[in-house]
């Protein structure tokens, strides 16, 4: 596979006579006999090698030399086309920069104006909010409790009492000094995202995101209950979420508990995974 | 010959020279973004830190892989691919719904990213990894936390790093062979196997069915071959003429530092924008938002710890100021040596307590790699050294215990074995 010239690239001799490897390529640009004007390598301020406080080490911490050496000789031509690029590369990074800005920033005048160009430059990748525990942290803990109809062989429908799913959870997050996303994660974003697209009076959907938000809930509570049952069949599920706020630092009595308590949804065969 | 050129033509010649000095000053900058390889130890680290964070969190998760990403999910292939379709997002995850798919996938995502920390043919590890974090992300959204969001943008903005100059698999074989990377065939070689790999899996699972299904692969050709592809042309399959070769990299050394320049600004953005939101928040300001986070059950592994913690007013009050001055300081602290230490060691030390006190232990190490960025490279290497030294003085030691005989052996392989990944090191002798 390795050509010899590759070889040769490889002996650091031939860092001192780019000329004769330019010489290689006289087809591909016009003799260009300005090169000579090309900084002088300055060892001080080249990066690619890290001078003498590595020590003895040195050859480790040594980035290694790439097929073009920081302080090779390049001719005008090659340095306008990179500079060209490099133009355009910073101007790219500032216009992202400038974008992310406006996209993370608290909502100001300017990130409203520019909200549409702003959306189609960050989504989907570069989506972010870092409006952790602020403005103000959460005040109240929810718990997600759910509660399930089965039907058994006999035709007779059984209605198991509440379940603190959210409960479950936290048993596994208690203790453990990485607790898994299906814990941490999944109930918590999942009831979020359902409030954020329900009306909190009728439960009636908010926006395109309701019947998504619900499916995936159900589903989630169809996941934990489906073992349950050997010669039964889950009919429906019900939720209802207690949230308990936090007492005040100096509280001296215990916060009342709040009940939501949704509607009665059927299971659909897809929800059984 | 000055004093006797009239007025007109002295003012021009000041213009002139101060043209000519900015004029020279841009050009140099130009030539410097170009040519020099800014932070190389620092991307390195960065590669090594995210690489990691993404790897553990596979294997941690691995026993409950199928309900997050998997054919158990509650969110199925189809709400996943319902709700990336309105945003358009990808994921290779979703490319088919075969159990076998998945399962490939997940194994890849692991391998990826353990060379991808090692260093093996960086950079198209790098866009393997990033291919990888954003397919695990789009697939669950629901799923991500504020760790998640800060790997993803990394990994994509790694990409465009040579984050494998420096302690990685491709300068130990760059050390030993003599040959620089970056030229001839065979050298981006992973990225075919990859992309190889990558279609051929794709072919053959389509459904739950192993019968090849050309209508998908084409699909899935369309859709992925650009990455691989923009891949190999960096890579250069074969040896460029000398000056293209240069341009090529003087673009590669331009797009590295601008990646690490949005690194570094991404990483002030999101102490910024965390401590402006704070500012807003009457519990940050009257101190007491100490007591809320360690109250909340979704974020205390430790109860009995938190509650401790919370009931203290004075050290609550101390906490949340420090943490919004330290947030929205930040950027500015940067800008002076000794004061962007103490707020890198304040930093990390939040970052330990929000990974133990709150549960959070991704997010925190993401973000103590972002730091990362900001430390001195002859920290980071007399770091390493010391780091390195100790492991291998361990290693040493251990094996000499238990069988006394080789101690004294005269020619233990050379000095580059201190350095476990590094290897033979100096016998090539460069620089």
């Amino acid at each position: 596979m390795q050509s010899p010239d590759d070889a040769a690239a490889g002996q650091p001799a031939d860092r001192s006579k780019p000329g004769s490897e330019a010489g290689a390529t006289v087809g591909a640009s016009t003799a260009d006999t300005t090169a000579d004007r090309a900084p002088a390598p300055d060892p001080d301020r080249s990066s690619a090698r890290i001078p003498a406080q590595a020590g003895e080490r040195a050859p480790v911490d040594t980035p290694i030399d790439t097929a073009v050496p920081a302080d090779e000789r390049r001719s005008t031509a090659v340095r306008s086309i990179s500079a060209l690029f490099a133009v355009v590369a910073i101007l790219v990074t500032l216009v992202h920069v400038f974008f992310v800005f406006l996209h993370v920033a608290p909502g100001n005048a300017v990130s409203g104006d520019y909200r549409k160009q702003t959306g189609t430059w960050i989504y989907p990748y570069f989506e972010q909010n870092w409006a952790l525990f602020a403005p103000n942290p959460m005040s109240e803990n929810f718990r997600l409790q759910a509660q399930s109809r089965m039907r058994n062989a006999d035709g007779t429908v059984v209605e198991s009492g509440w379940s603190d799913l959210t409960g479950d959870d936290l048993d596994h997050i208690r203790g453990n000094l990485y607790p898994s996303k299906a814990d941490q994660n999944m109930i918590r974003r999942a009831w979020s995202s359902y409030t954020d697209a329900h009306d909190a009076k009728d439960e009636s959907a908010i926006g395109t995101r309701g019947p998504l938000t619900q499916r995936y809930l159900r589903r989630i509570v169809v996941h934990r209950f489906q073992d349950a049952g050997a010669n039964r069949t889950l009919e429906s599920v019900r939720i209802r979420v207690a949230t308990k706020p936090i007492g005040k630092p100096d509280a001296k009595t215990e916060p009342e508990t709040s009940y939501r308590t949704l509607g009665w949804w059927e299971t659909k065969p897809d929800d059984f995974r | 010959m000055t004093s006797a050129e009239p007025q007109p033509r002295v003012a021009a010649s000041a213009y002139r020279r101060m043209e000519d000095a900015v004029g020279g000053w841009l050009v140099n900058a130009l030539d410097t973004v170009s040519t020099r390889t800014f932070a190389v130890h620092q991307a390195a680290l960065l590669r090594i830190g995210y690489g990691l964070v993404f790897l553990v969190g596979l294997i941690r998760e691995y026993f409950n892989r199928r309900e997050i990403w998997g054919d158990q999910s509650a969110w199925s292939p189809d709400m996943a691919r319902e709700l990336l379709d309105g945003i358009g997002g990808v994921s290779l995850l979703l490319e088919s719904n075969s159990r076998l798919w998945f399962e490939g996938i997940y194994i890849a995502a692991i391998v990826i990213s353990a060379l991808f920390v090692l260093g093996w043919h960086t950079r198209a590890m790098s866009i393997l990894f990033a291919i990888m974090v954003v397919s695990f992300n789009s697939r669950s959204i629901l799923m991500t936390d504020g760790g998640d969001t800060v790997l993803l943008l990394m990994s994509i903005y790694l990409a465009f790093t040579a984050c494998g100059r420096v302690w990685s698999l491709d300068a130990r074989r760059a050390r030993r062979t003599g040959i620089r990377p970056g030229t001839g065939p065979g050298h981006e070689v992973g990225v075919l196997v990859a992309l190889i790999a990558m279609v051929t899996l794709g072919t053959t699972c389509r459904g739950d069915s192993w019968s090849p299904d050309p209508e998908f692969s084409f699909a899935f050709v369309c859709r992925w071959i650009w990455i691989p592809g923009i891949a190999v042309a960096f890579g250069a399959l074969w040896r460029l003429p000398r000056q293209v070769e240069q341009v090529r990299a003087g673009l590669v050394t331009v797009v590295h530092n601008c990646a690490l320049f949005v690194i570094a600004a991404e990483v002030c953005f999101i102490y910024g924008a965390a401590g402006l939101y704070k500012v807003q928040g009457s519990y940050w300001q009257d101190g007491t938002a100490m007591h809320y986070v360690l109250n909340l059950e979704y974020f205390a592994p430790w109860p009995g710890l938190s509650h401790m913690l919370g009931e203290n007013a004075e050290m609550g009050v101390l906490l949340a100021y420090l943490t919004v001055f330290v947030q929205v300081g930040f950027v500015f602290m940067l800008f002076a040596k000794r004061v962007k230490y103490v707020a890198i060691v304040i930093l990390l030390g939040m970052h330990f307590g929000i990974a133990i006190m709150l549960g959070l232990p991704a997010f925190s190490a993401s973000m103590s790699v972002g730091d990362a960025l900001f430390l001195p490279t002859a920290f980071l290497i007399w770091t390493r050294t010391r780091v390195v030294t100790r492991l291998t003085a361990r290693l040493r030691r251990g094996p000499a215990a238990a069988k006394p005989a080789p101690a004294g052996g005269a020619e233990p392989p050379a000095p580059g074995t201190s350095d476990g990944l590094e290897g033979v090191a100096s016998a090539s002798g460069r620089v």
